[in-house]
């Protein structure tokens, strides 16, 4: 029932890039231009026009991912076609060149076709892998619905806290303000837990503070990391009660940076997804610039 | 003292105001009783700037006072306008509590606030939303005390008690304490009245204790603070715990409306049923069971507002003793004129009542509304009427001639004067099983689903009669097309309709099998206990029977068959159904080829649990009464929204569909979009009935909607939502290249909402984007094939592709 | 020490009530216990959370006593100083610093955050989720790159084709310049002129013209006269049709054969006979027998060698030399006076210095030794000069005449003056000297007939009596190397792994008349046309060169084209 778009219609486009594909290479084997083999040939002009035409209509996708109302087949056939001749235009981009690299405009328009390709490749591979982690990763829980439970326990955590010792409260309160999920690109794409970072930047304040050696507070330095800071306060001076409730404290920390986790996950995934478009689209608009450029050249100096 | 009038008016709304004016106009002494302190209190408490429209627009307008489409506002204020003008004698703040006919002499009317009169003449214009309930203690009409609220963005920084657990007042409550210190007042201990969503808002926010509450608590009193006083008021209720006291600047009860039925009983009115949709019979001259008690608007059975206002105008002219010709008089004659031999609409009324017995049950005045909803039609010989699985879903009760009803090619059944068609998609909400052909000379009445159901829902006899015509032509359709209705009287006597709620079993595993069940509405699963686990093995749709095996081979339940939704089947005796099969060999056949059939698809589903698992979560998602459901393969999303996108671009600018809520099962997501259910539950109340099913399926909302929201509240899978036209977006070029405006499916700025509030909203929904060629535009806009649109038949071999 | 606390109530929106507190002490103390000066009852703040000291008139210190710091003016942190209008947030409440009111030290506003303004500030200071957030983009940096490209990669490298001072500067900045056009690297030839597109791109979206050839290359010959063979389509023939420069290592000449042989089909009809060129498409396949240059004299003994098809029937050589080659390479050797001596070919034949034709051959060095030009028995070892008549005569006068005038002659047929032995010093009479010149003079014409048409020259010359005193015999001129190959480029110099009797047949030819020069059958044997896969694949330029006219050169055909251009009577 659901078909992916590397599969849409048998195939159909995988074939049509082949087809493609072994045409180029048979007249490439069996054209024997005047002079060595470029784009100047009869049949350096046709793969040239072709791999332009490719990359233009490969370019259009953009507009017609967003022309909902456009009844011209399917998106996800647009997209089968888009990577599939996409890919193919590799080999007819490198036979229209004859294999003549050099430091000029002609093989910048090459180099950066190929980075477009390949950063579309990496697209395929999210495309391909991501969703059903993201899936599992969630576990059937939307993502706010996530970022709620968490406040919530934060909220419990708090009341909880304030019965045992103002010490833990204060841990506590430190360990809400210091959990912020997301971040910057890398912070996302490394699905790295912000609370950490904070709680590093804590330490040098703490130590800041008692190297001016300001009396105010003097906290040892154990009770950093929440959780250690917990369970040290547990064994030393905690009468059953206060240690009863710290246990289910520990507990709704523990919960909570889970819950963190799979959120800071969840946000990796999407990011990963979406990053490669980040490249890709600029790229290929450089990609255009320099391939017209490359073609009012060649027939400017003929 | 009393005071006597020959007309007394109850209730100002559209009809009875206009009712008023028309006395007034003509001098005829008459008093307008209006409990609330303003005219027309229900679309007085529409929202603010709300655009009302005036459907149906063909009627003409017959009133003293003036009404066309436009913003609240607007018609108020030419109400009010009237009114004055006219010196319509109004009394606001008057509650009728009783009306009764003195012996031989006027009407006694007593009011809540003790006030009297005598009327020769009564006309009941309360409308069926009620009287809002008040607090009922001393200060409930203090002006911070109010009843509604328009807009909760005009409060800020005050102290506001909300009184009601009702999904009302749970939702001021919530919306006003964002900018506000509220205390909601709960006279039980729990919000259980409440929606399940509303009831957990309120029980977060008290916990959050962003909102105070008093639960067992009720008001004593409200009274008011002197000036200067840091709060406006002060409120004493007592508790379980005893009497409190708050300090607030405002009141709002939300206590629901007294629901008016028991009060025109009271006034001596009969309903013809126990159905909370039924409406009072009332002559032509809508004049009740009671002499002289006149019934007009939406209690009459006219909800929209133009009527009301007719009728209002027409009662009185009636009370005058003046003819008028009704308003629909020249709508009827005009549908009317291509019925043969027309001379008059009352001719032609009295033809159809004759000939049709079905409509020989109701009153003159229902069948005149009846044929303004419905269309005559005079096929010529051999048009086809409607295709067999179109999606239509109107009636059709044939006045004159024959028409052929084609089950297979070739085997027709004839029709004739008098009898009726069309009612299986009417009661399965399922695709025509039949093709209909006009015959000779054929005039029928085609009459849309809604006025249909209303019909049913209202004159018993109607009802009763469909059934039994129904179970006799779905036996005959399904069973053995070769037989007669007499042949099968035995089976037809033996039948009777079952209704079942969703999940309620049919027949259990294990069971004997003494009956049959035909789906009539709504949809089963069969499944199995295997290893413990119950497995779901098919799905039965409506219009397919269940239990035959049990009656064919061996005489034990091999499966259980559930509901998946409200169900209603036709169970037909074991006995005399054995009785059928004996007599007819063909039917043994085909049972028995449908039997392998089945066996072998379930031994299939057997073999691969999890597809049963992935039937049972469907189901419980409310996919069984779908006729088409968007599902999501999680494994193939990459949450690109497109197809939201989509839907917005296609759509005016509002997405019909939210891709990320729903549940997921096994990769397998539903997300929150129409699954355009067999019985629409936004058809139920739609006033101008501005809901259809398009031929192939699509239920969608057509442009005379007014956008009142009953379809939104109805909908139990909150796929409707209220949308304003949003402004042209700039050419997606010049936002791809420029990011010019807003780019697809972000909401455009909207300069109308900036100038006014009174945009004219209406209600939208998928409407499978029937317009476009080639299919939903969410489907066809996924870009990895994530989505697709399926109807439940398909569930099975989805399932089994989903291995 | 005085402080003013003054809490706000707010009510509706605008009108605002405040209440007043005084509080005594240094410090002010904030937290949720109940002994705290400023009391926040919201889980969210600790008992003991901060502490607001007044140092000096209007400055507060700020303190947080916990250990998540404290949010001043929007930014955490856990002491600062600070003066009127800075604002403490903790939870729900901003606390804010007042400038001391009048009989009061210090002043704090202590208002609640509203819902609305909270959400704000949460939504301010939580990260951003999602990447369209952050600051990447899609559009910018697509127009960014676009236009980079653009501008660097193609506007500037077309400004410096209008402007020549760009040309200039452009190569030493660190920007593309116009080499970035360059689809490949330049011939070396042209290096020198290499980043200066316009030398030979002089106008845009046109093909370079032969003009711009000819600037440098005015004195290379043209191929031939399109007038003169009235073929105008030679005029058309472009210098880039043959070479396409930016091919770096394949090099500026094209060798394909088609374009030579395209024009070379037919040439004597569309020359109308001025051509005798016959069609040529593959030398394997589709090429004319060779033509040789036979040798050959005028009357008046010019050398003027004769083009001749090879293989034309009785093809005589005429090198004006009687020489078996046969008898001379005779592996078993010819008899000298050294005894047996076997010739090779090169004991004659060696390759001159470029390889392409012979060194002539030396009658000294290879032939004398045998063939000893002895002329008296009575002394062997005189031997008159090879080749040159005259002195030949006066060496034998001179001979004869000393002979004489000595006396002692035994030959009984001279003068007894002649024979009779001489004392020293006994000197002859007039008489008798002239009689015994007199038998000298006779005797050395004897001997120079004896070897002019006996024993020597007539063995490898033909030789006539002259025809007027002075000059009495002349011997035919002689030519046995050189050139044959008029129109193609034969080196031996390339075919060194050949051994001669490969190509000339030299062991069987008895007479010198035999032409040993090969056909192209020969030549065929290994080298093909370019297709040719089990032979040498050789093109039209492997033996024939375009630019050789004699007559015309590039620049001359270019004058001659713009001429034509040139409406008449307009002075170019």
């Amino acid at each position: 029932m659901h078909d992916s778009f590397l599969t849409h219609a048998r195939k159909r486009w995988l074939w049509a890039s082949l087809v493609l594909l072994s045409g180029a290479l048979l007249a490439y084997a069996w054209h024997d231009p005047i002079g060595p083999a470029n784009g100047g040939t009869w049949l350096g002009y046709t793969l040239g026009t072709i791999g332009a035409l490719l990359i233009v209509w490969l370019m259009l996708f953009g507009v017609r991912k967003r022309t909902y109302a456009n009844r011209v087949g399917s998106l996800r056939g647009w997209l089968s076609a888009h990577v599939y001749l996409g890919t193919a235009l590799i080999l007819v981009a490198l036979l229209h060149s004859g294999f003549q690299f050099g430091w000029n405009l002609h093989t910048l328009a090459l180099v950066l076709m190929l980075l477009v390709i390949f950063s579309g490749f990496f697209g395929v591979f999210a495309y391909l892998r991501y969703p059903a982690l993201m899936t599992r990763n969630r576990d059937s829980a939307s993502r706010q619905a996530m970022l709620e439970e968490i406040a919530d326990i934060d909220q419990n955590a708090l009341a909880l806290a304030d019965g045992i010792d103002r010490r833990i409260h204060a841990i506590v309160l430190r360990s809400i303000e210091n959990t912020r999920l997301g971040g910057g690109v890398w912070a996302q794409l490394t699905a790295h837990d912000s609370s950490d970072l904070a709680l590093a930047q804590a330490r040098q304040m703490l130590e800041k503070r008692e190297v001016e050696g300001n009396d105010a507070a003097k906290l040892s330095t154990r009770e950093m990391p929440t959780m250690f800071a917990m369970v040290d306060f547990l064994a030393g001076n905690a009468d059953d009660k206060q240690s009863e409730a710290l246990r289910k404290l520990i507990d709704l920390l523990s919960r909570k940076k889970s819950l963190a986790g799979r959120v800071a996950r969840d946000i990796q995934l999407q990011s990963l997804m979406e990053i490669w478009l980040y490249f890709h689209v600029p790229l290929s608009f450089a990609l255009l610039a320099a391939l017209s450029a490359h073609i009012i050249v060649v027939f400017f100096y003929w | 003292m009393t005071e006597r009038f020959k007309i007394a008016i109850v209730g100002s709304g559209p009809g009875g105001k206009s009712a008023a004016a028309r006395a007034a106009e003509q001098g005829v002494s008459h008093v307008l009783l209006e409990a609330a302190p303003h005219l027309s209190n229900t679309i007085y408490r529409y929202q603010k700037g709300k655009h009302v429209m005036d459907e149906p627009g063909i009627l003409p307008l017959r009133s003293p006072l003036p009404f066309k489409a436009g913003s609240r506002e607007a018609i108020l204020k030419g109400w009010d306008d009237g009114v004055a003008t006219l010196k319509v004698n109004v009394r606001f703040g008057h509650e009728v509590s009783k009306i009764h006919k003195t012996e031989g002499g006027p009407f006694a009317i007593a009011c809540s606030n003790g006030a009297k009169f005598e009327a020769d003449f009564v006309v009941l214009g309360i409308g069926l939303q009620g009287n809002l309930r008040k607090l009922g203690v001393p200060g409930e009409d203090l002006p911070q005390v109010q009843y509604q609220l328009d807009d909760p963005g005009e409060y800020s920084g005050e102290t506001i008690v909300v009184v009601g657990a009702g999904d009302a007042a749970i939702e001021n409550a919530i919306a006003l304490a964002r900018q506000n210190n509220v205390i909601i007042i709960n006279r039980k201990d729990e919000f259980s009245r409440a929606k399940k969503g509303n009831e957990q808002g309120i029980l977060k926010a008290i916990e959050e204790g962003s909102i105070e509450c008093f639960y067992n608590a009720s008001p004593d009193k409200v009274d008011k603070l002197p000036e200067g006083s840091r709060k406006r008021m002060r409120m004493l209720l007592s508790t379980d715990k005893g009497k409190a006291q708050i300090l607030c600047d405002r009141v709002i009860a939300r206590l629901g409306a007294s629901a008016p039925r028991s009060f025109v009983e009271a006034c001596g009115i009969v309903f013809p049923n126990k159905d909370p949709a039924s409406v009072p019979a009332i002559s032509p001259q809508y004049e009740s069971n009671v002499k002289g008690m006149y019934i007009v608007g939406a209690l009459g059975g006219y909800p929209l507002i133009k009527q009301a206002m007719n009728q209002g105008y027409e009662v009185v002219e009636y009370i005058e003793g003046r003819k008028v010709e009704p308003a629909d008089e020249p709508l009827l004659r005009d549908k009317f004129k291509n019925m043969p031999g027309f001379t008059t609409v009352t001719a032609a009324l009295d033809k159809v009542q004759k000939n049709v017995r079905l409509l020989s049950h109701i009153t003159p005045l229902q069948l005149r509304e009846f044929m303004i909803d419905s269309e005559i039609r005079a096929p010529r010989a051999g048009e086809t009427i409607f295709e067999r699985n179109d999606y239509t879903n109107s009636f059709y009760s044939i006045v004159e001639g024959e028409v052929l009803i084609e089950v297979d090619p070739q085997r027709k059944i004839t029709l004739r004067k008098g009898e009726f068609f069309g009612e299986m998609s009417l009661i399965s909400g399922r695709r025509r099983s039949a093709t209909v052909i006009a015959g000779n000379q054929c005039v029928m009445v085609e009459t849309p689903r809604r006025s249909m159901n209303k019909l049913i829902a209202s004159v018993e006899a109607v009802k009763r009669e469909i059934d039994k015509v129904f179970i006799g032509r779905a036996i005959l359709s399904r069973f053995s097309p070769e037989s007669t209705i007499e042949q099968i009287a035995d089976v037809i006597e033996s039948a009777r309709i079952e209704r079942f709620k969703a999940g309620d079993t049919v027949f259990n595993e294990g069971e004997t099998g003494d009956a049959l069940h035909l789906v009539r509405v709504g949809s089963l699963t069969i499944s199995r206990n295997i290893g413990g686990k119950e497995v779901v093995l098919s799905y039965v749709p409506a219009g397919n029977y269940v239990g035959e095996m049990a009656l064919m081979g061996e005489s034990k339940r091999s499966a259980t068959a559930r509901a998946a939704i409200a169900t209603e089947t036709v169970r037909l005796d074991g006995e005399a159904f054995k009785k059928l099969v004996a007599r007819t060999p063909i039917l043994k056949l085909r049972l028995q080829s449908e039997y392998r059939q089945r066996t072998t698809a379930n031994l299939q589903m057997q073999a691969m649990p999890t597809g049963g698992d992935i039937i049972s979560f469907l189901i419980a998602q409310g996919a069984g009464e779908a006729t088409d459901i968007l599902l999501i393969d999680e494994s193939l999303c990459v949450r690109c929204d497109n197809c939201e996108k989509a839907c917005a671009e296609t759509h005016g600018g509002t997405s019909r569909l939210d891709r990320e809520a729903g549940p997921t099962f096994a990769q397998v997501h539903v997300p929150t979009s129409c699954r355009h259910c067999e019985h629409p539950h936004c058809m139920k109340d739609c006033p101008p009935d501005a809901i259809h099913r398009a031929p192939n399926g699509e239920v969608f909302i057509a442009d005379n909607c007014i956008g009142c929201g009953n379809c939104e509240r109805n909908c139990p899978y909150g796929v409707i939502h209220m949308a304003s036209k949003p402004p042209s977006k700039p050419g997606l070029l010049s936002w791809l290249l420029f990011g010019a405006g807003s780019g697809p499916g972000e909401a455009p700025y909207d300069a109308a909402k900036k100038k006014d509030g009174a945009v004219e909203k209406k209600a939208v929904k998928c409407d499978m984007c029937k317009d476009l060629k080639g299919g939903p535009a969410c489907v066809r806009a996924c870009p990895t094939g994530a989505a697709i649109r399926i109807s439940p038949e398909e569930f099975p071999a989805y399932a089994q592709s989903r291995r | 020490m005085r402080w003013l606390i003054r809490r706000v109530t707010r009510k509706g929106k605008g009108n605002v009530a405040y209440e007043e507190d005084i509080h005594y002490g240094d410090v002010l103390s904030v937290g949720r216990g109940s002994d705290q000066a400023i009391f926040i009852p919201d889980l969210r703040v600790a008992l003991e959370h901060a502490r607001i000291t007044a140092v000096g008139v209007g400055r507060y210190k700020i303190e947080s006593l916990i250990l998540a710091g404290i949010r001043v003016n929007g930014d955490i942190t856990y002491a600062t100083t600070a003066g009127p209008g800075a604002a403490v947030e903790i939870g729900t409440t901003r606390i804010q610093m007042l400038e001391p009111p009048a009989d009061f030290d210090a002043g704090v506003e202590v208002s609640s955050i509203d819902k609305a303004e909270q959400k704000a500030v949460a939504e301010a200071a939580a990260k951003p989720t999602m990447l369209a957030q952050t600051w990447l983009a899609r559009r910018g940096p697509a127009w960014l790159a676009f236009s980079l490209i653009a501008i660097l990669f193609f506007a500037v490298p077309l400004g410096a084709h209008f402007s020549s001072s760009w040309r200039g500067t452009l190569p030493g900045l660190p920007i593309p310049s116009q080499d970035a056009w360059q689809s490949g690297k330049l011939q070396d030839a042209h290096h020198f002129f290499g980043s200066d597109c316009t030398q030979c791109h002089e106008k845009p979206f046109r093909w370079v013209r032969d003009e711009a050839c000819a600037e440098c290359h005015a004195a290379t010959p043209a191929h031939a006269d399109p007038v003169k063979f009235n073929l105008p389509e030679l005029g058309n023939a472009r210098c880039a049709h043959c070479h396409r420069d930016h091919n770096g290592a394949d090099g500026l000449i094209v060798r394909d054969q088609i374009l030579c042989s395209e024009c070379h089909q037919g040439l004597k009809e569309r020359t109308g006979g001025s051509s005798l060129l016959g069609n040529v498409s593959d030398f394997g396949l589709d090429h004319p027998q060779f033509k040789v240059d036979l040798p050959a004299w005028t009357a008046d003994g010019k050398y003027a060698p004769v083009r001749t098809l090879l293989g034309t029937p009785g093809l005589q050589e005429r090198s004006g030399l009687k020489f078996p080659h046969a008898a001379h390479v005779d592996p078993k050797g010819v008899k000298s006076p050294n005894g047996n001596k076997v010739l090779e070919c090169d004991s004659c034949h060696r390759a001159d210095a470029g390889g392409a034709g012979m060194q002539p051959v030396e009658f000294d060095t290879m032939c004398q030794e045998c063939h000893a030009l002895t002329f008296d028995v009575t002394e062997p070892e005189r031997q008159v000069p090879h080749a040159k008549v005259p002195e030949i005569i006066f060496t034998l006068d001179e001979f004869y005449a000393r002979r004489a005038l000595e006396g002692g002659v035994r030959d009984v047929t001279s003068p007894a003056i002649v024979q009779q032995r001489r004392r020293p010093g006994q000197a002859l009479t007039r008489q008798e000297q002239f009689e015994a010149l007199a038998w000298a003079r006779e005797k050395s014409r004897q001997v120079a007939e004896t070897l002019f048409t006996g024993s020597a020259c007539t063995v490898c010359h033909a030789v006539s009596p002259g025809r007027e005193a002075g000059d009495p015999w002349r011997v035919a001129p002689v030519r046995v190397a050189g050139q044959w190959y008029g129109k193609a480029s034969f080196t031996h110099a390339s075919h060194t792994t050949m051994v001669c009797a490969d190509c000339h047949d030299a062991s069987t030819s008895k007479a010198s008349a035999d032409l040993l020069i090969p056909g192209i059958a020969n030549c065929q044997q290994c080298h093909g046309g370019e297709h040719a896969k089990d032979k040498v694949p050789t093109t039209c330029i492997g033996c024939h060169g375009y630019h050789e006219s004699d007559q015309l050169i590039l620049a001359e055909l270019q004058q001659r084209a713009k001429a034509a251009a040139q409406p008449p009577g307009v002075a170019p």
